[in-house]
């Protein structure tokens, strides 16, 4: 995502927002491996965050 | 005390309401110079009942409007407007929703399905799901209405116009933004937010809204039988919860190529014009007319402004649907 679209959505968004890009994989890739333990630790942090 | 006295009134128009609904089981007869015919549409896998109009002379492709009813009503009540629509030119398509005069309805299982479904098919008892008020649903009705005319010979696909009243005055604004086939609306009398009165006025209706859904997803609340009166005295129970997802006058701005015209009531009784037309006319994007007929409440719609109202539609559709 460009510099400008992620200016975009800065703005666009009103409440508490985060944007991770995981860089050099495709779409089913972010099920396994390396990919998949960064994106579920995400979600786990975030819910942490947010919820609990 | 405002409830109140919103559903006292709301008592008092729906006697205009259920004058239109007598005209359901009346015969028709077309005028001479219009053409004629019943036509099936189908949405989701069940018919709609469809009238289409169109006038005797026309040769070729003609624009073309599609009208659907407000709450609790069905097509004979627009028959007027559909004629008249016809005499000045257009093909005209006017249709029931599913669960609405002479279509059919929805249905749902009333018990689990069988285990053994060889082919995919078995063979149930169901209920139907008659005569209620869900805009999402009836948004699909329309969307797939302006499939159907794709393929009618007489539609000028490039020239498609929507018409709707009262709660379908919402509903052509909500299909316009979803489809940008359509290139002019008429909304008269609309109601364009679910989340404002007369179906949301207070904290309580919230949750109860909230409540409903919940006992609806857990299996303890059906659909409600057909007719009943929740709101004042309109026909057709609303599904609550269906209508907080329902504002299609907070997206009009996806509609930028639509020209869109939007007909008040001065002293209109049911909502605020200020939540509803008022606002979707200030974020309209396109080519965009306010009317605000002066003196009349909701329904003087159908009955001292009728003709004014249908002479603002022609006009309308004169100036963005003709060559």
């Amino acid at each position: 995502m460009s510099y400008e679209n992620r200016s975009q959505l800065r703005m666009k968004k009103t409440g508490p927002w985060d944007y991770i890009e995981v860089p050099g994989i495709t779409h089913f890739e972010m099920y396994i491996g390396e990919a998949f333990a960064r994106s579920s630790n995400a979600a786990a942090d975030w819910f942490v965050k947010y919820l609990k | 005390m405002r409830l109140r006295a919103t559903v006292e009134i709301i008592f008092g128009a729906a006697i205009v309401c259920s004058s239109y609904a007598q005209q359901a089981g009346a015969p028709f007869s077309p005028p001479a110079e219009i053409t004629y015919r019943v036509a099936d549409i189908w949405s989701a896998g069940t018919r709609m009942h469809a009238e289409v109009f169109a006038p005797v002379s026309a040769q070729g492709k003609l624009p073309t409007i599609l009208m659907a009813h407000g709450w609790g009503g069905s097509v004979p009540a627009l028959r007027p407007e559909a004629v008249a629509f016809a005499k000045a030119g257009y093909l005209v398509v006017a249709f029931d929703y599913r669960g609405w005069g002479e279509s059919d309805s929805r249905v749902i299982l009333t018990d689990p399905a069988p285990a053994q479904r060889p082919n995919h098919r078995f063979t149930a008892e169901v209920q139907e799901v008659r005569e209620v008020v869900d805009p999402l649903d009836q948004t699909a009705d329309w969307l797939n209405a302006l499939h159907w005319l794709q393929a009618e010979p007489q539609c000028d696909t490039t020239r498609i116009g929507l018409w709707g009243s009262s709660f379908s005055g919402g509903l052509v604004v909500y299909a316009a933004e979803r489809d940008p086939r359509v290139k002019a609306i008429h909304s008269q009398v609309g109601y364009m937010d679910g989340r404002t009165r007369p179906m949301d006025p207070t904290p309580e209706n919230k949750n109860l809204m909230y409540e409903e859904a919940t006992r609806r997803a857990r299996g303890e609340l059906g659909i409600p039988p057909p007719l009943a009166q929740v709101i004042g005295n309109l026909r057709g129970a609303p599904i609550r919860d269906r209508f907080t997802d329902y504002h299609p006058v907070d997206e009009v701005g996806m509609a930028p190529n639509c020209a869109m015209q939007f007909v008040v009531a001065e002293k209109e009784e049911l909502f605020d014009n200020n939540e509803q037309g008022i606002k979707a006319y200030h974020l309209a994007r396109g080519p965009k007319n306010l009317v605000v007929i002066p003196r009349i409440t909701h329904y003087g719609i159908y009955s001292e402004a009728r003709s004014q109202a249908e002479k603002l539609a022609l006009d309308w559709f004169r100036q963005h649907l003709k060559p």
